[in-house]
């Protein structure tokens, strides 16, 4: 039970911000019925928000204007880079599967077949703190020897999709996508030139200033979905296949820190041109 | 008395051919008008489209046209196609509606986009069979 105090503390309307990883409009739908399902649960209005980048998503959560949030691997990793107390709600799991991929990809005619010839190329990225479509692919050139100053051209585009699509319609030599994105425009004429490491899913986050009572009460509801009737129709709305939110340390996004991390100061960020 | 039949039965026919063809051509010129009405409306709605699209294409945010179009084809039941492709002949958007119609209850009205020396064509194809079926009950 709660003292007096936490119940003063604890708010009576929470705000769950979601990073626009797709069209706002679709996310809205995708998150309703979990958003309505903690409503339920936990006797409050719970209010949907979209960042409008990734940027704005960390910072939204650092400076608790979000109680709390679902966010990309990377933006977990840079949120928790210097304060590492965000309280971690719990991870998508997709039937026991705990990760992620996902690829640089081209078109099915590009004459392209390794990393190495990116060099001279034009690539597009996707969102700056994007795990898949930025910060994993970027790695995975740099490692191959393929600086972002080697590039013809590079420009960081909203989304995975338009990185599929500029791909697709010659705009860009190859690009940077997760798995699922790929899968859905493999047939329109994408090839995957290289995928990436299995990374670790999408958490939810609280703010720092959440009450200890209601990060125990979310974590409970998060962790104990998939037990519940109509869990498959929440579940399935988040991303197709996901089967249950599970328990999520810090440790789980370690390797994924260290493979990101930069090696040197950031270099050519400002020559990106970033489309929106 | 025969001669008189016959001429009443002569304007009779007269009168007759006069309203069948009069309400013919009163059907011909409402379907016209029907049709010209639905092709602005159309090509206003194209005209819409390819405004969203336009800016869409500037800030590279493809996916919103994809969704667009498809969440557009989807509220218009009269829409039974609409599309967007690029000069290499790519369809950045492709919604199909299922159901197939005959080529004289189709209407497509076209509009090209000029971005950057670059062009992109917007197709929509729209069923107009519900015009011809409402001028005949009207």
């Amino acid at each position: 039970m709660s003292s007096p105090l936490q119940a003063e503390d604890e708010k009576k309307a929470l705000i769950f911000g979601v990073h626009s990883y797709l069209p706002a409009t679709i996310l809205l739908e995708r998150f309703s019925p979990l958003t309505k399902y903690l409503e339920q649960q936990m006797g409050i209005d719970i209010h949907l928000r979209v960042s409008s980048n990734y940027q704005d998503h960390i910072d939204s959560i650092s400076h608790n204007k979000y109680d709390f949030a679902y966010m990309g691997p990377a933006s977990y990793v840079k949120l928790t880079s210097k304060v590492k107390d965000y309280p971690l709600l719990g991870r998508l799991s997709f039937s026991g599967k705990n990760t992620l991929r996902g690829a640089i990809i081209i078109r099915q005619n590009s004459p392209i077949s390794s990393l190495k010839e990116l060099k001279g190329k034009s690539f597009a990225f996707g969102d700056p703190e994007s795990t898949l479509s930025s910060k994993v692919p970027l790695r995975m050139l740099e490692n191959i020897g393929v600086k972002l100053t080697d590039l013809k051209l590079h420009a960081h585009l909203k989304n995975h999709h338009n990185v599929a699509l500029a791909v697709l319609m010659g705009k860009y030599d190859a690009g940077g996508i997760k798995e699922e994105v790929f899968l859905k425009y493999q047939s329109r004429g994408l090839k995957v030139l290289q995928w990436s490491p299995e990374i670790p899913t999408h958490p939810f986050v609280a703010c720092r200033s959440m009450s200890k009572l209601q990060v125990h009460q979310l974590k409970t509801l998060l962790q104990g979905l998939h037990l519940q009737h109509d869990a498959d129709k929440i579940l399935q709305h988040i991303k197709k296949g996901t089967t249950a939110i599970i328990p999520a340390q810090i440790e789980d996004y370690e390797q994924l820190r260290q493979f990101i991390a930069p090696e040197k100061a950031p270099e050519t960020e400002l020559q990106a041109e970033h489309k929106y | 008395m025969i001669i008189k039949y016959r001429i009443l039965l002569g304007l009779l026919l007269i009168f007759t051919l006069f309203l069948v063809v009069g309400n013919l051509y009163i059907y011909q010129q409402q379907r016209i008008s029907l049709i010209a009405e639905h092709k602005l409306s159309k090509q206003s709605e194209v005209k819409l489209l390819s405004q969203l699209a336009r800016e869409a294409l500037i800030s590279e945010n493809y996916s919103l046209i994809e969704w667009f179009f498809n969440y557009w084809g989807d509220e218009r039941s009269t829409v039974i196609s609409l599309s967007l492709e690029n000069e290499a002949g790519f369809f950045l958007s492709q919604y199909q509606r299922q159901a197939a119609k005959a080529d004289d209850s189709l209407l497509t009205i076209v509009n090209i986009i000029t971005l950057n020396n670059e062009a992109y064509k917007i197709t929509l194809v729209s069923d107009i069979s519900e015009i011809t079926a409402s001028s005949i009950k009207g």
